[in-house]
């Protein structure tokens, strides 16, 4: 009997201890299945509420670059988030993701860095959260996400200047043959790019791109193939007679330059024209036809020879954002403020005008001595500046006229000349001091080029060439529409086509200048040379070479519509490479002030912490 | 006479077969001989600021139109979106859930300090709790010194 409940109770013991180890182990299980399920819950609510901060952040950011891209100012930014601290959020958006949840999001930091007008570094907080209720707030018991992202707001240089032509709303060269007009430089178009009734040479990139904000043109396509000169038979033009030929930049030569794997290479590839699209160091290098469709190379070495491609990117092209000089406060404040930084230059040398203020001096043959129209950099009125190669217009850092100015002659010095209104060209603009971009070294000729003379010209309103009062039918046919293109901003607004005849609060149509009829006949004589940058909100045009002779541009053309009628050829238009920006440098050569464009540069994205709620 | 004649005609040719010519010398245009740098020299009487005409507006927007405001934006009835920014009490909404939630988050992270803390005491109580068993056990079973002595060899 005991025998058998000592059986009865080892069994027992046994059975009592298998199920506790099936019990521990199935507890085991249990609690590592529900900490996966836990686990898994709790990584989909992190996706899901990093995302719905994303979208707050996007939203904030979103809506000041709206801002900023138009007004190309700060003024929104400092106004609305001026003192922004976790303590006083500003700026606030909220919003949902359908079926996800609910995002709020404010900038709480919103800085000025120390020596840099021309940025504002700000930081946004974004809190996603889960509104299990669906209250639309943020509840104690729901889970939420909080992101900080800081992002920097920033004027600058723009990409307009690194070529010879530039229009937003539509390039166009029509009627020059290979030999009637030459390219020396990059030409660019925010819109359509065509070549009609001709084909002119292009010595370098033309780039089209596609643009829904244009009423026409949208496609973004390059039509028809300019000739492009081989690279020897450039340096060999350069090397000739060939007028200006110190103006041209350099064709790529491996004996010159380096391969391209070489470290010299890196000193000249900014600067240089190579026939020869690729890529290389992972950018798209040489001579390209870039649109909405890609970008390829293409060898057309005389008019009558048939265009050959071959694709590099398939990557469409994007839009340059241009300058804006709607506020023109803002440059009377630069040109007051100016003072030049550089002590001296690159070669040692000293630099003349270092911690001089902007200035710009003319000869007055009445008084047989230079003047100075500007005082603190600014003019208030309109000025009229002639120069002669005895006694040039002398220019000194950004001036700003608050209205017209009206310029012919030779100049010297460096500088910008901005204006509230139009910069009327009434004749050729010689530099006293040109650049010659010929040699082997690029440290010398860089030294060299440095210190000379460089003009930039930027107009709130029209940059006009020749006399506005000649100006006939066959000019004013391209500044007004259905010529010029409508287009929307950023915000939806159409903005209508310009139209040159329209009169302004100045009583004036928008083409002719404020300066009397008979000053403008008196002085406007025929445009054979325009060394400069020009900058122009709205028209760049007018009639030039009308006394015969051709015409040669060294510099730019920067505009959102382009009218220029010329009258004699042949034309040649030279890129400046000193207003380009290295690549090792990330600087151009000289700085002239030049407008400069918004860009938004977001920097770091920080996780600040997650409550899962109960 | 009779070859500028010919050499018109050949010029005229030339133009009727060319391209349009819109942006070429064969446009009628009005002539201005260039002047002599003497003359130029004479025209620097004219340089000099001649007083501002008319108004200067402080703006003017993309098409030149002159006004206070630099841009109009978009009005937000237009908007498919559904988020909302600029009201009064969405400010305020937002800006009490950033700040709340921060709130939260940072009570929590520092709520996990707590937890090691607990971690430690259980421990620590756990560790004395044993140690009073093991106390226990050797008062009620003590072991024979015999047993206890040939246990260490």
């Amino acid at each position: 009997m005991n025998k058998l409940r000592r059986k009865r109770g080892s069994t027992f013991i046994a059975a009592a201890m298998l199920m506790a180890l099936i019990s521990v182990a199935g507890m085991t299980y249990m609690s590592s299945a529900s900490d996966v399920m836990k686990t898994s819950k709790r990584k989909a609510l992190d996706v899901q509420m990093a995302q719905l901060c994303d979208a707050g952040v996007q939203t904030i950011l979103r809506t000041y670059w709206r801002d900023f891209k138009n007004s190309q100012s700060f003024d929104l930014l400092d106004t609305t988030c001026a003192n922004a601290s976790l303590n006083s959020p500003k700026g606030t958006a909220t919003g949902s993701l359908p079926g996800v949840g609910r995002f709020s999001a404010s900038i709480i930091s919103c800085v000025t860095p120390v020596g840099d007008s021309y940025s504002r570094q700000v930081t946004i907080r974004a809190v996603g959260y889960i509104d299990s209720n669906g209250n639309s707030a943020l509840d104690s018991n729901e889970p939420a996400k909080i992101i900080d992202v800081k992002a920097t707001y920033q004027l600058n240089r723009s990409q307009v200047f690194d070529y010879v032509y530039f229009v937003n709303n539509y390039g166009w060269m029509t009627g020059f043959s290979d030999t009637d007009l030459t390219m020396n430089g990059d030409l660019r178009s925010n819109g359509n790019f065509t070549f009609s009734n001709g084909l002119p040479t292009v010595n370098g990139t033309v780039i089209a791109t596609q643009n829904e904000k244009l009423s026409t043109g949208v496609d973004g396509i390059i039509t028809g193939t300019p000739v492009k000169w081989s690279n020897s038979t450039y340096a060999t033009t350069q090397g000739g007679s060939y007028s200006f030929a110190s103006r041209m930049r350099q064709a790529y030569d491996s004996s010159i330059h380096g391969l391209k794997t070489a470290s010299t290479y890196d000193s000249w590839r900014d600067i240089l024209f190579d026939t020869s699209g690729g890529v290389d160091d992972g950018r798209i290098t040489g001579a390209t036809l870039s649109d909405a469709t890609g970008s390829e190379g293409w060898t057309k070495t005389t008019s009558s020879s048939t265009p050959t491609y071959n694709q590099i990117d398939p990557a469409p092209t994007q839009e340059v954002v241009m300058p804006d000089l709607g506020d023109i406060s803002d440059y009377q404040t630069l040109s007051t403020n100016y003072v030049d930084t550089k002590a001296t230059y690159a070669d040692g040398t000293a630099n003349p005008y270092y911690n001089q203020g902007a200035w710009v001096d003319v000869w007055n043959s009445s008084t047989n001595s230079y003047q100075r129209l500007s005082t603190n950099g600014n003019i208030s009125g309109s000025a009229t500046l002639v120069g002669t190669a005895a006694h040039p217009i002398k220019i000194h850092g950004p001036v700003t006229v608050l209205q017209d100015a009206v310029i012919k002659g030779n100049v010297t010095g460096q500088g910008t000349i901005y204006t509230g209104r139009n910069v009327h060209i009434v004749g050729s603009i010689i530099y006293n001091n040109p650049p010659d971009f010929r040699g082997s070294n690029a440290t010398t000729i860089d030294n060299t080029n440095e210190k000379k003379d460089l003009l930039g010209l930027a107009a709130r309103a029209s940059v006009i060439m020749g006399n506005p009062n000649t100006f006939t039918s066959t000019t004013l046919q391209y500044m007004t529409p259905p010529f010029t293109k409508s287009r929307k901003d950023d915000n939806g607004n159409t903005i209508p086509a310009f139209d040159a005849t329209v009169v302004d609060s100045t009583g004036k149509m928008k083409y002719k200048s404020v300066i009397s009829d008979s000053t403008m006949n008196s002085i406007a004589e025929g445009i054979n040379q325009v060394d400069a940058v020009l900058y122009t909100n709205f028209v760049g045009g007018g009639n030039l070479g009308t006394a015969g002779g051709g015409v040669t541009f060294n510099g730019s053309i920067i505009s959102r519509d382009e009218a220029m009628v010329v009258y004699s050829l042949p034309m040649v238009m030279n890129y400046d490479t000193r207003v380009k920006e290295r690549s090792l440098s990330k600087k151009p050569l000289v700085d002239i002030k030049l407008p400069r464009s918004p860009v938004l540069l977001k920097s770091t994205w920080q996780d600040r912490g997650t409550s899962y709620g109960s | 006479m009779d070859r500028k004649i010919i050499f018109a005609g050949i010029l005229l040719a030339a133009a009727a077969l060319s391209p349009a010519p819109i942006n070429d010398a064969r446009v009628k245009h009005p002539h201005v001989a260039p002047r002599s740098q003497a003359e130029v020299e004479k025209e620097q009487q004219f340089n000099g600021v001649t007083p501002v005409v008319g108004q200067v507006p402080k703006y003017t927007n993309e098409i030149g139109e002159e006004s206070s405001k630099l841009h109009v934006m978009r009005s937000s009835e237009e908007s498919t979106s559904d988020i909302t920014q600029g009201s009064e009490r969405s400010d305020r909404v937002a800006a009490m859930e950033v700040q709340d939630a921060s709130k939260r988050v940072q009570a929590e992270a520092s709520g996990s300090g707590h937890s090691w803390l607990v971690g430690v005491m259980i421990a620590i109580v756990g560790y004395l709790g044993w140690k009073a068993v093991q106390y226990k056990l050797e008062k009620s079973f003590p072991v024979p010194e015999g047993v206890r002595a040939a246990s260490k060899h």
